[in-house]
């Protein structure tokens, strides 16, 4: 990864400009009374900032040079979200200081080769703002020594097997290794300068002049010797933050960050085998005030193509709390992914998805508890004998669709009032747009004295002249009051 | 081909599967009333596509009127009710048949998300019948809206409306009036394909059956 120090930053720290208009921007590193710049973005490079520069002596050149203190911990973090990246396209990725080794010979065959699995890599990485430096071999140490020489020389090309590697490392500069600077100075001053001039000397001679170190480097890239390395393991959870520059006041501003980091949570589940049902996007705003935004799916699922449309409509419906200076996407919810068969006729499966589908958009919009299915309950009292029922159960196809209706209810009325209305009673008749006229009753319903919500009510269909059908009970206990209860619609 | 283009394809009129040919042969979901169908040009309430319940009063069996019609879709379709005026009582439904776990109750916070619900629901097309009742003044924009979504989707859409909106034009192919007259149901039918003018149906004078409510009629 050349100059991750700078990329660290840059993929952490958004700016709502493009590219070619960027702010000047370098990074600082070394004692804090004399910084020194270490890496520079191309627009401060245009303006003649160089590495290696003092900050004081930039900063005359460029009075707006942007400068951010080198910090390792967000490197680290960097090589680590480009290994998750990476972990998509091989199950074998390792770190180093600077470079994320990935083991490709296995995965060639399902990405369609090495120029497309290259294309795909370049492209996912450049969507989460890191471009990289790529050098293959057969040996991982070669490999980094290819992909650093074409910092130098972009045209220098890796080996695929090891007639190439022997042939093309020779010409590789020996300042590719990761040796002391000392030992290095001490080899070009003896003519050493290429690998091919190592390789030709004595192994005995080497090792006594310059350690084990150079002849055991030498074999390892060479593939004489094993190079084991540990594997990068993915977290168990998914968590990625940037920061924004400047506060982004609207919605549609923060679109593309948030595409990008559910983008990399779709490529963090690709990568482990598994599919989240839900995730949090915290919204940072001043004064350590903080929205936080739980999208939560029907299923299981990591296309964030749906995530960004249910996260639209949900802000739609309670838009943010003010200006964002940083947003944090959680998630640690995995479940195992399961993989839909496709099928050519439409089957009921696909149905069901898409009800799921409808519901999650919905209740994203109008609020989880706008959308539910209902179900009946033992128990005599009217009010009590439904209830509402998470929505799910309506969108899962049941076993026994007929169900078992148990014992049929006795006449009861479509539609229920949520609390009954006081109906005015004229000679002992209530009225309700008129005379009511009973149909039928009374039912005696005399029950609940157990859990302190009693009902004691005799219920009649009644009708009025309008001729609307209603359901009415007047109270057993005096002053028996009239109640309407609902309408037979 | 996509799986789009086949899905539309099978639920074009003019392809008959082996095994569904009954189904499309009346094109329209049988109302459970045997006049009924006979008064309806499709035989039956549309099966995609808007129809308008115009009534005033809540008590005259408005909705129980699609119940044997929604008993029948429940069994492997959900429907979806949109801003109902009161809760709809699990157990009348119950007793009407309907799979209660196929039923979605959407009860939206504002008149513009109870559309934008109701559009939804019929172009998913998942979905085998919605109800919708809308609190105000629907325009024929909105209407068409409606009524395009349900064709897309290949869905039955129930609007519920006030009769104050009779005289006004409407895309729906079935407009039905519901009223009551001397302890009888009344059916006008407003608008349907083929129909010269509005033609009035009394239950009472159909089936003699005064009785009313219906009790729901449980036919299994």
């Amino acid at each position: 990864m050349p100059e991750l120090s700078l990329q660290s930053v840059e993929a952490r720290l958004l700016s709502d400009q493009p590219d070619h208009c960027k702010p000047p921007h370098a990074i600082s590193e070394g004692p804090d009374t004399r910084p020194v710049l270490c890496a520079v973005n191309t627009r401060a490079r245009e303006l003649g900032i160089r590495p290696a520069q003092t900050v004081s002596m930039a900063r005359a050149v460029v009075a707006d040079l942007l400068v951010t203190p080198r910090n390792q911990t967000w490197e680290r973090e960097a090589l680590e979200k480009i290994a998750t990246i990476s972990n998509e396209f091989t199950p074998i990725v390792t770190l180093d200081e600077e470079s994320v080794l990935l083991e490709v010979s296995t995965s060639l065959k399902l990405f369609g080769g090495l120029g497309q699995l290259f294309a795909r890599l370049r492209t996912a990485l450049h969507e989460s703002g890191f471009s990289a430096l790529a050098g293959i071999a057969p040996t991982p140490l070669a490999a980094r020594l290819f992909a650093k020489a074409r910092m130098t020389n972009p045209g220098r090309r890796g080996a695929l097997n090891e007639t190439d590697l022997c042939k093309r490392l020779a010409d590789l500069p020996l300042a590719l290794f990761a040796w002391p600077h000392a030992k290095l100075a001490t080899l070009a001053q003896l003519g050493l300068t290429r690998v091919r001039d190592l390789t030709s000397l004595p192994r005995d001679g080497l090792t006594r002049r310059f350690g084990k170190e150079v002849v055991h480097d030498l074999d390892r890239a060479l593939g004489r010797i094993a190079d084991p390395r540990d594997a990068f393991i993915l977290p168990a959870t998914f968590s990625t933050r940037v920061e924004f520059i400047r506060e982004v006041v609207h919605f549609e501003g923060l679109r593309f960050p948030i595409r990008r980091m559910l983008g990399e949570l779709a490529g963090f589940l690709r990568a482990r085998g598994a599919a989240t049902s839900g995730w949090t996007l915290t919204f940072e705003h001043n004064r350590s005030l903080q929205t936080a935004l739980h999208i939560t799916t029907q299923r299981p699922s990591r296309e964030w193509s749906r995530w960004e449309s249910l996260l639209c409509e949900r802000v739609a419906r309670s838009p943010l709390g003010g200006e964002v200076c940083a947003m944090t996407l959680h998630c640690d919810v995995l479940q195992p992914h399961e993989e839909e068969n496709l099928s050519w006729l439409p089957d009921a499966r696909q149905q069901d998805g898409k009800v799921g589908d409808l519901v999650e958009r919905l209740a994203a919009r109008l609020g989880d508890g706008s959308v539910y299915g209902i179900s009946v309950r033992e128990d005599h009292r009217p009010e009590q004998a439904w209830s509402r029922q998470a929505v799910t159960a309506a969108t899962s196809r049941p076993r026994n669709p007929a169900g078992d209706p148990g014992q049929p209810w006795p006449l009861r009325p479509l539609w229920l009032l949520p609390t009954p209305r006081t109906l005015f009673a004229r000679d002992h008749l209530p009225q309700y747009h008129g005379a009511l006229k009973v149909v039928s009753g009374p039912e005696r319903i005399e029950c609940g004295w157990w859990d302190g919500q009693p009902a004691q009510r005799d219920y009649f269909v009644a009708q009025n002249p309008q001729g609307e059908t209603l359901w009415v009970y007047r109270t057993l206990k005096a002053p028996h009051e009239w109640f309407l209860h609902g309408y037979f619609s | 081909m996509d799986k789009t283009g086949i899905v539309s394809l099978l639920q074009s009129p003019h392809i008959w599967r082996l095994g569904s040919v009954q189904r499309l042969e009346r094109t329209g979901l049988p109302t459970g009333i045997d006049w009924l169908d006979a008064a309806l040009p499709d035989g039956g309430w549309p099966a995609q596509g808007l129809t308008e319940l115009m009534c005033d009063q809540q008590g005259v069996g408005e909705v129980s009127l699609l119940l044997p019609a929604l008993a029948a879709l429940s069994i492997d379709h959900p429907i979806a009710w949109i801003n109902p005026p009161c809760l709809p009582y699990a157990p009348a439904l119950l007793n009407a048949g309907l799979n209660l776990s196929r039923l979605l109750v959407v009860q939206p916070n504002s008149p513009a998300d109870s559309l934008w619900a109701a559009e939804q629901s019929l172009r998913s097309g998942s979905l085998g019948a919605v109800l919708i009742w809308l609190k105000q003044h629907t325009d024929y924009a909105t209407l068409r809206r409606l009524h395009l979504a349900a064709e897309s989707g290949g869905t039955a859409a129930f609007l519920f409306q006030s009769t104050a909106f009779a005289r006004q034009p409407s895309p729906a192919p079935l407009r039905l009036m519901i009223g009551q007259e001397r302890g009888g149901q009344t059916i006008t039918i407003f608008k349907a394909r083929g129909l010269i003018s509005a033609k009035k149906l009394n239950s009472l004078a159909q089936d003699g059956n005064p009785a009313h409510p219906k009790p729901a009629i449980v036919s299994h």
